[in-house]
């Protein structure tokens, strides 16, 4: 039974042949195999089988590819390779941008005012506005290069700038270029930047196209971003022009857009008035600088002349002289007897500098011999010479003791000084005796003085009734200083 | 329409030994941006001529590399993109012409067989011409295309280069 039922179902020979001749050809089950794998990979993409089973394949199969022919995966990547990086690039520029408007937020100019009017007119951040014009800049040329023959795509200038020719410009830049990589470098990288006095080169290479500005000033890094988003666009909207070029530079002329936003930066030459403008700014502070630095020299000159003054003065011994909320202080010692510096600081035409002055004993000389003159006018006005009745001759060491005093007296004060010699008598000695005894007891005693050398005219006689006592005491009459 | 439509553009490069004459063949017809001391020193210059071939402006871009002699050879890097080449050779120095076969031949082996024309220079110098018939044939047998040129007398110059500017199009 199962025999026959094998027998019965033997299919038909023509389509047992069909059958036989599809497994035999690889290449019809390829086609059909194509046609159902992406509904098999629709159906198996939920399951995750696939995924799993796939991805070792593929990852070997990128990173042969990348480690044969990397230019392919590059050229692949490179319109989004960009812009993922700047997106990173951006939101950290972003934050530096916030943090400058913070900075500058809390200054208020008009002119600042105005940029902020201008950011909110535009609905752009005041960072950007600021950034823009603070920098000064200008793009003044813009070269569309073909990568492989250096030929010109496209040239864009800014108005009244002069241009050599283009076309030759651009065949030795890239032979420039060329030149760089072969000496230093290899093919995959590049010459991105060349700097001539104020002039800049920007070149921005693709894979197919090169993008160049000629910039005069300092450019802003975010013109950076301008051009490469440039060359970027560029190779995505003209693809398939720049593969196919040969020669033939007309579908390049609706890539002028492009060009013409990267020439940015102010008008009519403003980047070159930057120097000129940034020097003369540093001029004038150099002027100012000057001005200032002269005056101060002139007024410590000034000063130091004081304080030479000062310290030629007996008496006063300045230790210190500094500046302190823009006045003059001195700080030193100084003897009682000796002036305190202000009469001589006027007089030199400084009528704000604050002494301050701990008191000492000068060892000057005229010091010393004021302070002997005082000591012995002090020992001149306690002594008292004492007479017997009837006596009227003074006792003679004392004289010479008190002549000598005198003598030093009118060393340390000068000869205006006076010596006032005050006669008395004694009630008991009475009935005019006693007015005549002081005159003789004086007289005997400014006799006994000049005996000793002293000038008469330094003596005053003063005789007088009182008080009673039969003395004499001194007084002594310094000159007015 | 065709007044509007910018020249076609086309790298050529001018090769040869050192003392050819190539610089003097292109001194007589273009007025240069860059001096001749980029020669010898980035190994190349740059120059324009622009011509009329079939009613169509072509600007030549060429790119004039400095002449090889036994101490710095051709840098073949600069040919790179070009669609072809002016090869000058000194009529009175054979082995001008010999340098000029290795460099055809070095050529074709890193961009291709590419479009060129000798210049056989300094034929003015007619009495101490070295290169004979017999080479001169055996060379336009095997394909090249050759035409005398006299850089000081202009000879066959102009000649040379539209040769080349129709072999590109």
């Amino acid at each position: 039974m199962a025999r026959l039922r094998l027998l019965l179902s033997v299919p038909d020979p023509a389509e047992w042949s069909s059958v036989r001749g599809y497994v035999a050809n690889p290449e019809q089950r390829a086609r059909d195999l194509s046609e159902a794998l992406p509904e098999a990979v629709r159906l198996g993409h939920s399951g995750g089988k696939l995924r799993a089973a796939l991805s070792p394949a593929i990852e070997e199969s990128l990173r042969l590819s990348v480690q044969r022919h990397p230019e392919v995966i590059t050229t692949a990547l490179f319109p989004i390779i960009g812009a993922m990086i700047r997106r990173y690039i951006a939101d950290a520029l972003t934050d530096l941008q916030d943090s400058i408007a913070q900075t500058v937020e809390s200054s208020f100019s008009i002119r600042s005012l105005s940029w902020r009017f201008q950011a909110w007119r535009q609905g752009r951040p005041f960072a950007a506005v600021l950034l823009e014009k603070s920098l000064c800049f200008r793009v003044e040329q813009v070269f569309l290069i073909d990568r492989r023959t250096g030929l010109l795509l496209l040239h864009r200038r800014a108005p009244e700038v002069d241009v050599k020719d283009p076309t030759v410009i651009s065949g030795m830049l890239t032979a420039i270029q060329d030149f760089v990589q072969d000496s230093f470098g290899g093919r995959e990288s590049a010459l991105d930047a060349v700097r001539l006095g104020h002039h800049t080169l920007w070149i921005n290479t693709g894979p197919k196209a090169v993008l160049t500005c000629v910039i005069l000033g300092v450019p802003p890094v975010p013109l950076r971003q301008t051009t490469e988003q440039t060359v970027e666009d560029i190779h995505r909207d003209f693809a398939q022009q720049l593969e196919e070029f040969d020669g033939e530079t007309g579908p390049f002329g609706a890539a002028g857009g492009h060009l013409d936003r990267c020439l940015l930066g102010g008008a009519g030459g403003k980047a070159g008035r930057g120097p000129r403008k940034l020097l003369a700014a540093l001029a004038l502070a150099a002027l100012v600088l000057a001005a200032w630095y002269g005056y101060r020299t002139y007024q410590q000159y000034r000063f130091d002349r004081l304080l030479g003054m000062l310290r030629a003065q007996p008496g006063l011994a300045s230790i210190s002289a500094h500046r302190e909320g823009g006045k003059w202080v001195v700080r030193g010692m100084r003897d009682p007897m000796a002036a305190d510096g202000s009469a001589l600081a006027k007089s030199a035409g400084f009528d704000d500098v604050r002494f301050e002055w701990q008191p000492y004993y000068s060892l000057d000389t005229p010091f010393e011999i004021r302070r002997a003159g005082e000591e012995r006018i002090r020992l001149i006005e306690r002594s008292v010479l004492r007479y017997d009745q009837f006596a009227f001759r003074a006792p003679s060491g004392e004289m010479e003791t008190l002549a000598a005093d005198w003598k030093t007296v009118l060393a340390a004060f000068g000869p205006a000084s006076r010596l006032r010699l005050l006669g008395a008598a004694a009630e008991s000695e009475g009935n005019g005796l006693d007015e005549r005894l002081s005159r003789q007891r004086v007289a005997a005693a400014e006799t006994a003085f000049r005996e000793q050398g002293i000038a008469a005219e330094t003596l005053v006689v003063v005789p007088g009734p009182l008080p009673a006592d039969r003395t004499i005491r001194f007084r002594v009459e310094l000159p007015k200083q | 329409m065709s007044e509007t439509r910018p020249p076609l553009q086309k790298k050529i490069c001018l090769a040869g030994a050192f003392g050819a004459g190539k610089t003097s063949l292109v001194r007589r017809f273009l007025q240069g941006v860059f001096d001749e001391r980029y020669l010898t020193t980035v190994g190349v210059k740059i120059d324009k001529y622009s011509l009329l071939v079939d009613e169509r402006q072509i600007d030549l871009v060429i790119w004039d590399l400095a002449g090889e002699d036994f101490l710095a050879p051709l840098q073949i890097s600069y040919l790179r993109g070009a669609s072809g080449y002016l090869l000058v050779a000194d009529a009175t120095r054979k082995e001008t012409l010999e340098t000029a076969e290795s460099i055809v031949g070095r050529i074709a082996g890193t961009e291709g067989a590419l479009p060129f024309v000798l210049a056989l220079n300094k034929v003015d110098l007619a009495g101490e011409c070295e290169v004979s018939r017999e080479d001169l044939d055996r060379l336009e047998t095997a394909g090249w295309r050759i035409l005398r040129t006299s850089a000081k007398s202009g000879e066959g110059v102009t000649e040379a280069f539209e040769d080349l500017a129709r072999r590109l199009l």
